[in-house]
């Protein structure tokens, strides 16, 4: 999962990025003013933003019309040190999906965080199952089959990412995109090497196969009902 | 209405008023009610004056026929008064022939006097005119009699009329009066017509008065309903129509809507401060929580905790500073509504920029900015030393932080015709047009380059602001993207040369913000 971070105050950016990283395993990208965030936004589709108020050059008001009304609909959390009704009202009017005011709990701001991206993928609850893989992401923990399953940050990035959209197929550079933020460097077969860790520990001693590939065009984690090719 | 008479006739309403007043029921007499109470008063006054001008008048006309008509029935007695046929040159009195009486239960009353004194006719019950009666000019006299009032008119030695040959006409002395009852009722009833036709006019102008005061209290009302309307909510002040075309409350209206608008910027501005002031705190606040929460989520390594305590550290340090810059501009603002207060001692400029100076070198050492002080010359200003080291470390920070490696930040004194003017110039990243605007706001960021995030406004150039005007100067910032800034702070000079004080900057000219913008280019 990627994240925007807009937030002008350098220290408090980081620290929202970190806990991102560290509690929920996501990239996260920070745009210290609004003309910045709005730029990255036309760039990239996030799974999540995460978008201050008062910033310098453009308002996080101004970022968030302006992202509604080129009709995307990336999950937006704001951040905001005013807690009058009013604004909060006009705030989920032009399209924000939640909030939480300064000074906030990180714990809140993470627990809202993916309950945004997991709604964002059409998910109610945190834990989701394919077949007899149940992933947790609230825990970040894997099972398949009752058991648990050890993976890699990278690895349960990645299923993450497949599970949230299970059923539709995902390109490498979807997958790409989503999973590492401007600071890293990307190479697809990168992925390659992931999805391979992923299918050797979930896939190999299982008789269903979850991961498919679909050459040329992607991966796909569903259940193996009707037998259909690899 | 002159003045003096307005006050007579207010304080000889005021019992009135007060019987009114209950009837209003308003706590103090309502402008409607003094009005109205003062016309009435007056109108009353007026009306006595008259009833009794017109008593007067009728008692002096129904007198002077009364008197007539006395002196003609004293007249037409000698008349009666004839000689005996018989020619013995006897008097008879011919009783036939008395003029009849006007009042018929208090009848005219006469004596007939021969010259010898000898009374010789007389109305019936004559005895004589009473010991009290008063004499009067003209012969007329004045008694009571019988319990009423009567005037009578003594014609003495007059001739009869009747005459016999030879013989001298005989002289007698005629005393005839009337009651005066009849006279004293029609004047009375001229004074009773007159107060009542005078009453009736009364009420017909108190009832117009009140009804045109009420109408013309309209505006008034109007316009203190709209004013009542305003309060930290709703600041809209539109003045009726009514209330601005009465030219009386022309002035009032002027006022009001000044006063309103000037209020509702001066809340605005306050409601501004505090709003930025909740954001700028409850941000640095979330800074900490945040950090502590990075730290507190996972198990960390020493060395983890030890870098994640002193980033703590520097954000309590900028907490702090933001608390003390805060405090220190309402410090500055209020002394500056309290119109400078007592002048300040005369502090030395150039030691204040050594030691803003000294106080910067830090920080401009850490990011290899060098700082140079130049100008000789020396002079003194009537401010706080604290304020105004205060006023070129913000400069000086502000320059610094925008500043990359190997630049220079000069601050330059010099003389100006009775000021003195102290320059800070850097050559850094510059203001972006948008936000030079409005520089001098608190808590303004300006866009920075991202990675400082504008630490340095915020409160810094509106303290600097406040300060120097404070002090009775201006202050004065150039910018352009990508070549640097230019603050300039021109301070009044203490002397005690009066002339040069007259060249002092107007303090209240406010800052001008001069642009001198590169072609567009966004400043990152």
């Amino acid at each position: 999962m990627r994240v925007l971070v807009v937030e002008d105050e350098k220290r408090l950016a980081e620290n929202i990025a970190r806990g991102l990283r560290e509690g929920a395993g996501y990239a996260v990208d920070n745009a210290p003013d609004g003309e910045e965030a709005t730029y990255m936004l036309r760039a990239t589709t996030y799974d999540l933003v995460v978008l201050d108020l008062m910033l310098p050059r453009r308002s996080g008001h101004e970022v968030l019309n302006e992202l509604r009304k080129r009709g995307r609909k990336d999950p937006v959390l704001v951040l905001s040190a005013r807690d009058e009704r009013e604004s909060i009202v006009s705030l989920l009017d032009s399209g924000a999906d939640d909030y939480v005011t300064k000074p906030f709990d990180l714990g809140e701001l993470l627990a809202r965080a993916k309950a945004l991206i997991r709604r964002g993928k059409g998910q109610a609850t945190p834990v989701l199952k394919i077949s007899d893989l149940e992933l947790n992401a609230s825990r970040r923990q894997v099972r398949r089959g009752g058991k648990e399953v050890a993976l890699t940050p990278m690895e349960y990035r990645v299923l993450e990412y497949l599970a949230h959209r299970q059923g539709t197929v995902v390109s490498k550079t979807e997958l790409l995109e989503h999973l590492y933020d401007y600071n890293w460097e990307k190479f697809s077969n990168v992925i390659e090497v992931y999805v391979s860790g992923l299918r050797r520990k979930i896939d190999d001693r299982a008789k269903e196969k979850l991961i498919h590939t679909l050459r040329g065009h992607g991966y796909i984690l569903r259940a193996d009902d009707n037998g259909k090719k690899r | 209405m002159s003045l003096h008479e307005d006050r007579i006739t207010q304080r000889a309403g005021d019992g009135v008023a007060h019987a009114l007043l209950k009837r209003v029921n308003t706590a103090r007499a309502s402008l409607v009610v003094r009005i109205a109470v003062g016309v009435v008063v007056l109108d009353l006054a007026l009306t006595a004056l008259l009833v009794a001008l017109g008593v007067f008048v009728a008692r002096t006309e129904l007198m002077s026929s009364f008197d007539n008509s006395l002196q003609s029935k004293a007249i037409s007695l000698r008349a009666l008064v004839r000689y005996d046929e018989d020619a013995t040159g006897d008097l008879i009195f011919d009783s036939s022939g008395l003029p009849s009486s006007a009042d018929a239960s208090h009848p005219d009353a006469f004596a007939i006097y021969l010259s010898n004194g000898q009374l010789f006719a007389q109305s019936p019950g004559w005895s004589g005119l009473p010991a009290r009666t008063r004499y009067l000019n003209g012969g007329f006299v004045r008694y009571f009699a019988s319990g009423a009032p009567f005037r009578g008119l003594i014609l003495r030695d007059i001739e009869i009329l009747d005459r016999e040959d030879g013989v001298a006409p005989a002289k007698i002395t005629v005393v005839y009066a009337a009651s005066m009852l009849g006279l004293r009722h029609r004047v009375f009833l001229v004074g009773l017509y007159l107060s009542a036709a005078g009453l009736a006019v009364l009420g017909v102008v108190a009832w117009l008065t009140i009804g045109s005061v009420r109408r013309s209290v309209g505006p008034l009302r109007a316009l203190a309903g709209q004013a009542d309307r305003i309060n930290a909510k709703n600041w809209v002040f539109e003045a009726p129509k009514s209330a601005r075309e009465t030219p009386e409350l022309a002035p009032l209206t002027t006022a009001l809507e000044t006063v309103v608008a000037r209020l509702h910027d001066s809340f605005a501005n306050q409601r501004q401060f505090t709003s930025d002031l909740a954001h700028e705190l409850k941000t640095h606040v979330a800074i900490i929580k945040s950090s502590l929460q990075v730290l507190h989520r996972q198990p960390r390594s020493a060395e983890e905790y030890r870098a994640g305590v002193g980033d703590l550290l520097g954000d309590c340090e900028r907490l702090e500073s933001v608390v003390e810059r805060m405090l220190r501009l309402a410090r500055v603002e209020q002394l500056a509504e309290e119109r400078r207060g007592p002048d300040a001692p005369p502090a030395d400029v150039l030691t204040t920029c050594e030691a803003a100076v000294a106080r910067v070198e830090s920080l401009a050492n850490s990011k290899g900015v060098t700082i140079e002080l130049q100008g000789e010359q020396n002079g003194e200003v009537s401010a706080e030393a604290d304020d105004l080291e205060l006023v070129w470390l913000n400069l000086l920070e502000n320059a610094v932080r925008h500043s990359s490696a190997g630049k220079r930040v000069v601050i330059r004194l010099s003389d100006k015709p009775g000021n003195i003017e102290v320059k800070v110039e850097d050559s850094g990243s510059g203001i972006a047009a948008e936000d030079l605007a409005r520089i001098f706001e608190r808590f303004r960021r300006g866009s920075g380059d991202g990675t400082t995030a504008a630490q340095g406004f915020g409160l810094g150039l509106a303290i600097c602001k406040a300060i120097v005007e404070r002090y009775g100067g201006s202050i004065e910032l150039t910018s352009a993207v990508g070549q640097g800034t230019q603050v300039r702070v021109l301070l009044p000079r203490t002397s005690e040369n009066v002339e040069s004080a007259t060249k002092l900057p107007e303090s209240d000219s406010g800052h001008s913000v001069t642009l001198a913008q590169a072609p567009a280019e966004p400043a990152r």
